[in-house]
């Protein structure tokens, strides 16, 4: 190690990453706070008031800022479920060498690649009434009526619809990372039990299960801050709609900072955003910390 | 370990692979076969097979797609954001690593925080000040926003490089080598495989991003892919054979791209994922 003085090379290394960083990432967000305290019409800087706490006495009063509060904890609860049971539960075949099981992880990591545009978009046509794949398909296996179905345009199921998408393009990634917490798994403890006669169900509930915990944390506060911070889906599925059916945190947001000009209010929303995603960080640490007392 | 499973949770768990498999091919599939189809035989029913397959279809929708330029903003732009986090994160991670000085631990501290500050919460400030700078409208907006996306990159350099050994830079100064030397002759070419996952996880995470560009470029001519196809959806003058052809050609190249670098991204998404 170098002696602190004797050379200043570390400055010259830090510092583009720095300026980088400060300027255009820690500068933004210190100003995203102030500014969640100001009303301003965006356009001239003559304009800008401070407002105190207004914007968020205003967001608490707002239906639409409940409504999206609610989608997105709605949304985060059946996405986080359904990616960790599922994911569990493929991982666990697939750790298992089946045949095939490389030709299907390969098909299950596909989604892992495309952006969420492009899975939005191919989802939207798929649904579209008469000449799309799903309600056709549903009708023709008996269930008529269905092929008109607007899908993405009837307040009950799109956000069901983003929720089931999100669901088809994260699983890869859930059954990706678990498989590798499985593979770390000592073989030793899973032969020593099998050979005293343990059952496969015993096994993967009193060793596999309680060795994954590390991992599965990962994958859960993950999946959580992910899909707490959903967006491209909605912009591209539904914009929020229809009349706010699906609208999230941060498409509330942007559709007040850019859309109807509010962009002190828009940050005020960021800053709710943000203090969720504080909470899921802090009881991460809590939750590691703990565990590695036990360990 | 499979076999020994009784049968029927053999075929279950069969049954549920072939599931998700068929989730994810069938839409492919579709795609393809749609694509090929003509608007009447579209309108009729969407199982049918076309009967004369309509090849020219991907060449038309490249065109009025423009996909030459999207392409070339796209990879333009990840090309350079990708190139400038590795080169400034990999000597700051490395200073991180292996340089003592006083408010080390702060410093990282500061770089760590901003994981917890998500692109949502900064999209007005960011957009206003790039507005300020008179940058809104240029390439130049979003591959800034990208080179400050520094946390997980300075992570995963930092630990890569408290791997290596310090005694080979020592032995280096003590032959009188520079400190550039050691750094740029010495410790980048033991650092590339580290380069390679930050390299993969960058690039997936620029190229496929959409936020960024919508909010900085409304420029049609600086749109890239997933502006592009988004824009192109959207527009009601386009056929149905059209945007489901311009589909395939965005899914198409990271396909491919998969399906040859499979082990490297998979690898490098769960160090990723699984360090940090």
């Amino acid at each position: 190690m170098r002696r602190p003085g004797r050379t200043r090379f570390h400055i010259v290394l830090l510092l583009p990453a720095f300026v980088f960083y400060t300027a255009f990432w820690m500068a933004p967000a210190f100003i995203a706070l102030l500014s969640s305290f100001t009303q301003w019409n965006g356009i001239s800087f003559d304009s800008i008031r401070w407002v105190g706490l207004d914007n968020y006495r205003e967001l608490f009063q707002d239906r639409w800022f409940w409504n999206a509060l609610y989608n997105n904890v709605v949304f985060v609860a059946v996405v986080l479920s359904a990616i960790i049971v599922l994911g569990m539960v493929y991982a666990l075949i697939l750790n298992s060498k089946p045949r095939g099981h490389s030709i299907f992880s390969t098909i299950f990591f596909v989604p892992i690649v495309l952006s969420s545009v492009v899975i939005g978009l191919l989802s939207t046509q798929m649904l579209s009434p008469t000449v799309g794949l799903v309600g056709p398909a549903l009708a023709e296996l008996g269930l008529p009526g269905l092929e008109q179905h607007q899908w993405l345009g009837d307040r009950d199921t799109a956000l069901p619809m983003v929720m089931i998408v999100y669901v088809w393009q994260q699983l890869g990634f859930a059954i990706l990372l678990l498989l590798a917490g499985l593979r770390t798994i000592p073989n030793e403890y899973v032969e020593a039990a099998r050979i005293d006669g343990a059952s496969p169900w015993n096994i993967t509930r009193y060793i596999t299960l309680p060795l994954m915990r590390p991992v599965l944390t990962v994958v859960i506060v993950l999946v959580t801050t992910n899909a707490f911070l959903l967006f491209d889906l909605v912009i591209v599925m539904t914009s929020g709609g229809p009349f706010h059916a699906s609208e999230v945190l941060s498409v509330f947001m942007y559709s007040e900072a850019f859309l109807k000009g509010n962009p002190g209010y828009g940050t005020a929303i960021a800053m709710m955003l943000f203090v969720i995603i504080l909470c899921v960080s802090v009881i991460q640490l809590l939750l590691s910390g703990r565990m590695r007392k036990d360990a | 370990m499979f076999k020994s499973l009784p049968l029927a949770a053999r075929i279950a768990a069969y049954a549920l692979l072939m599931v998700l498999a068929a989730s994810i091919v069938l839409p492919f599939l579709w795609m393809l076969i749609t694509a090929l189809k003509t608007t009447a035989e579209i309108n009729q029913s969407p199982f049918s097979l076309p009967a004369t397959p309509n090849v020219s279809v991907f060449a038309d929708a490249w065109v009025q797609g423009d996909f030459t330029r999207l392409y070339l903003n796209s990879l333009g732009i990840t090309a350079i954001a990708v190139s400038g986090i590795i080169a400034s994160c990999s000597a700051a991670g490395y200073a991180l690593a292996h340089f003592e000085f006083r408010g080390r631990e702060a410093v990282f501290l500061f770089f760590l925080a901003g994981m917890m500050i998500p692109p949502q919460v900064i999209m007005v400030p960011s957009f206003k000040l790039m507005a300020s700078l008179g940058l809104v409208n240029t390439y130049a907006a979003v591959i800034l926003t990208y080179f400050a996306w520094v946390p997980f990159a300075i992570f995963f350099f930092r630990a890569y490089f408290s791997g290596l050994p310090k005694e080979l830079a020592e032995a280096a100064r003590v032959e009188g080598a520079s400190e550039w030397d050691i750094f740029l002759r010495i410790m980048l070419p033991l650092a590339k495989p580290a380069m390679a996952t930050v390299g993969i996880v960058y690039f997936i995470w620029i190229f496929n991003d959409f936020m960024w560009p919508l909010v900085y470029l409304n420029d049609q001519s600086l749109r890239t892919v997933t502006l592009g196809m988004m824009a192109f959806q959207g527009s009601h003058a386009a056929l149905m054979n059209l945007k489901v052809a311009a589909l395939i050609i965005a899914t198409g190249p990271p396909l491919i791209i998969f399906l040859l670098f499979r082990r490297q991204i998979q690898n490098g998404l769960i160090e990723g994922a699984l360090k940090a």
